[in-house]
């Protein structure tokens, strides 16, 4: 009898999940579009890169409590970056979501189409989540001027990677408790 | 999809397994219900893949409507052998019986193909969440329902069961996937997930009740709900599929002031990549 109580519970929940995720939404989907395409182009560029970089850069946390001496007002310094850096991660997953909402192309016809191979986008896009995942899990659990790198040690391994030294030069982060 | 009204009962045949095919119900209430189910069924069915045809969008739900094109045939064949009193009406209910239950999968598979086909950077995750999540429910869930030693009978309710249930969670995987990228899916879309759900959560109650009294116990009460759910399911995709109308998709809005051609989508999808990588790199 339980397992039929379980099964009703679960055929019941099917239904009931299923109308809740068909039920209609996006009535401002052009205006949400024009927003996402905005925080594509503004993430990595400018003003809004120089802000990402300022977020996750330890060296004002670093001077206020070793240089100053107020390690109060650095650690109040830390929870307003955690929620910063919480809020620009959420920015960058919806602008990738916009990216990824993007329809393909209508090609005239007798054109040669150079679509990229679909398992390389799928890989892509999968391995973009799992970053993502991951550093939403540090940021909130070890804050902004938690160090990743090695985390992604194994990434070199990974086709189209490289160590951050080749690519980037050397890293100036510093470990932070 | 079910087989139109049946009833599992004894007899009809010599052969173990086959003793208990699915048959339609006998005289007396049960009789005409099910003789309204079958009228119900051919009707709505008829009217579905009429509809199609006259809208000619028959093409561009290729796997939905050969399922339910197969499932006309046969139920129109098996209806027939069963009125004539045929030899061999066990054999063939019990083979639409098994090849229903592997067509509804091409529902799953239709469903996953308007979602995500459009989309050129996720247009493979429908089919591999789909093949992903059936093929560790079958390895999981379903096979060892198979080999565990019981009567014929009692294998198929719990196949049917746990088939309906790796459907449902496929199709609730796509749609979830769906709704976090927030894709539009359109009424035919919607329609055919909701019938589908519908259907498939009826099932899961119907099947686990004949399992918790047993085949010939519920067989009456489970040859009336099988039918049913599946008319009801036929209802919901005629509303549905009454007319084609596609998703309007638009092209990805770029900002204001900007010239430039977009970027190539693997090159966006990489500098997401990389830059997110570098940033926490530091």
């Amino acid at each position: 009898m339980s397992s039929l109580l379980a099964y009703s519970i679960i055929a019941l929940l099917v239904v009931i999940v299923a109308a809740l995720l068909l039920r209609p939404r996006y009535e401002n989907a052009s205006a949400e579009a024009e927003i996402g395409a905005e925080y594509v182009e503004g993430l990595w560029v400018g003003p809004g890169w120089s802000l990402a970089e300022r977020i996750f850069d330890s060296s004002d946390y670093l001077w206020l409590r070793d240089e100053l001496g107020f390690p109060q007002l650095a650690e109040a310094l830390t929870c307003s970056r955690q929620q910063m850096a919480i809020k620009w991660l959420k920015a960058v997953r919806r602008s990738f979501d916009e990216l990824v909402r993007t329809p393909e192309p209508l090609l005239p016809s007798g054109t040669a189409s150079d679509a990229p191979n679909s398992w390389e986008l799928l890989r892509l896009t999968l391995r973009f989540h799992l970053i993502l995942g991951y550093a939403f899990l540090v940021v909130r659990f070890f804050g902004p001027y938690h160090r990743l790198v090695p985390a992604f040690g194994w990434m070199r391994w990974l086709p189209g990677t490289h160590s951050p030294g080749e690519r980037y030069g050397a890293a100036h982060g510093v470990r932070l408790p | 999809m079910a087989t139109g009204p049946v009833v599992w009962k004894r007899g009809g045949s010599q052969s173990g397994g086959v003793a208990q095919a699915p048959r339609p119900g006998g005289a007396g209430e049960s009789g005409l219900l099910s003789a309204v189910l079958i009228i119900s069924f051919l009707a709505l069915e008829l009217t579905l893949l009429a509809r199609a045809a006259q809208g000619r969008f028959v093409s561009q739900f290729p796997f939905f409507y050969s399922a339910a094109a197969f499932m006309l045939l046969s139920g129109v064949v098996v209806t027939v052998m069963y009125l004539s009193v045929s030899p061999y009406y066990p054999h063939a209910a019990w083979f639409r019986l098994l090849m229903s239950i592997l067509i509804e999968f091409a529902v799953v598979v239709e469903i996953s193909d308007h979602i995500f086909k459009p989309y050129p950077v996720i247009r493979l995750l429908g089919r591999s969440l789909a093949l992903g999540i059936c093929a560790i429910f079958f390895v999981l869930y379903v096979l060892p329902s198979l080999v565990e030693s019981q009567q014929a009978s009692l294998i198929m309710l719990e196949f049917v069961k746990r088939t309906s249930l790796t459907k449902a969670v496929a199709v609730l995987s796509l749609l979830t996937a769906a709704y976090y990228y927030r894709l539009p899916l359109g009424k035919n879309i919607s329609g055919m997930a909701l019938g589908f759900c519908v259907y498939l959560g009826i099932n899961i109650i119907n099947f686990a009740l004949a399992e918790a009294y047993g085949p010939a116990r519920y067989a009456r009460t489970l040859g009336v709900v099988w039918p049913l759910s599946y008319t009801i399911a036929l209802l919901i995709w005629t509303v549905a599929l009454w007319r084609y109308q596609p998703v309007v998709l638009t092209a990805r809005a770029l900002p204001s002031g900007t010239r430039r051609a977009p970027e190539p989508l693997s090159d966006e999808l990489e500098r997401f990549n990389t830059e997110l990588t570098r940033l926490l790199r530091r």
